[in-house]
């Protein structure tokens, strides 16, 4: 059978495909080798930017695990969410302690108001608030059927 | 069914990312076809092995300058043809060359199958017939044979207009027909 002219061309130079191989072999490690330099001198000038650096983290830490990072960011949300809403709780449960101090204040003053009184010392604070003088209970009888 | 230049479009893609696995491959599909070509031209072992080499250490080079993945296989032959013209350049042939590059009128095609031509020749004797065509044509005609560029193709390959290449396939295949007629009329002294 006739060969083309392209295979008997190629058969006559095919015994060179051992030094051709090792040329091949050569350049390729040259390119692998220069195409790693060239990413770290890359990565070396993007480290100076703060973009760089941005851009590093996010290559390195954040990429490789981002379900990971995922999650947690989630953990973090809910945490938030509710402390959110307890902080709400406590407003409304400060609210409730103030008006329970002032009822209390106001009791306080009402107590030390009528110890005062029994012990005869000071004047009544509030003339219109002032309870009736508290008096043996015949004398209170016999008034009201004097009436 | 997919054309050798389709084939190799995802590995030049990948060879302009620089995946070293991928100028593998396209250097393995190239490497005896472009020592071919260059053996042919400079007719010595060890000079087209550097050629050889520094084409494909300028092809991942200067990737970025290629405009079409699909065009890489006659974009690297083109890199490997200014290599031998550098070659010739230094080894003092310049003139020569330049002489014989000159050489071509526009001319009519001769349109007819090379194949009926070589069919007549025993491989040797075809090889030593390409051997005697000077420089300009025996690139034309191997470009041709080792991976049927196109006429455009030769024309980007070897610096030259579309016309002069399809002279030079003319004259080359003139000269291979009249080589062959004198080997045909020699007498037999075996």
């Amino acid at each position: 059978m006739s060969q083309t002219p392209r295979e008997i061309l190629l058969d006559r130079h095919r015994e060179a495909e051992s030094k051709l191989d090792a040329i091949r072999v050569d350049v390729v490690s040259t390119i692998a080798r220069a195409d790693g330099e060239a990413i770290d001198r890359e990565a070396g000038a993007t480290g100076r930017s703060i973009g760089g650096v941005a851009r590093l983290l996010w290559d390195q830490l954040f990429r490789p695990c981002r379900q990971v990072w995922g999650g947690l960011a989630g953990v973090w949300l809910a945490i938030l969410i509710l402390n959110a809403a307890s902080y709400e709780e406590s407003d409304m449960s400060r609210a409730d302690a103030e008006i329970s101090i002032e009822e209390s204040m106001d009791g306080m003053r009402a107590r030390r108001q009528l110890l005062a009184e029994l012990s005869g010392g000071a004047e009544p604070l509030e003339k219109k608030a002032r309870p009736a003088a508290i008096r043996p209970r015949g004398e209170t009888r016999r008034e009201t059927s004097n009436v | 069914m997919l054309t050798a230049a389709e084939t190799e479009r995802p590995h030049v893609r990948a060879a302009r990312a620089g995946e070293s696995d991928a100028w593998d491959a396209l250097f393995k599909r190239y490497q005896l076809p472009l020592y071919a070509y260059v053996k042919e031209l400079v007719r010595d072992e060890q000079t087209s092995l550097d050629i050889v080499q520094e084409t494909f250490i300028n092809a991942a080079r200067h990737i970025a300058g290629l405009r079409d993945d699909a065009r890489f296989g006659s974009w690297l032959f083109g890199i490997a043809h200014q290599k031998c013209v550098q070659f010739w350049r230094r080894e003092s042939r310049e003139r020569e060359l330049e002489e014989r590059l000159v050489e071509a009128s526009e001319l009519e095609s001769e349109d007819g199958p090379l194949d009926l031509l070589i069919r007549k020749e025993r491989e040797a004797a075809f090889l030593a017939l390409v051997e005697e065509l000077p420089p300009p044509q025996r690139s034309v005609l191997l470009l041709r044979f080792l991976e049927d560029f196109s006429l455009e193709e030769i024309a980007t390959i070897t610096e030259t207009g579309v016309g002069t290449v399809k002279s030079r396939l003319h004259y080359a295949k003139k000269s291979l027909r009249k080589l062959i007629e004198e080997k045909e009329h020699e007498p037999n002294t075996a």
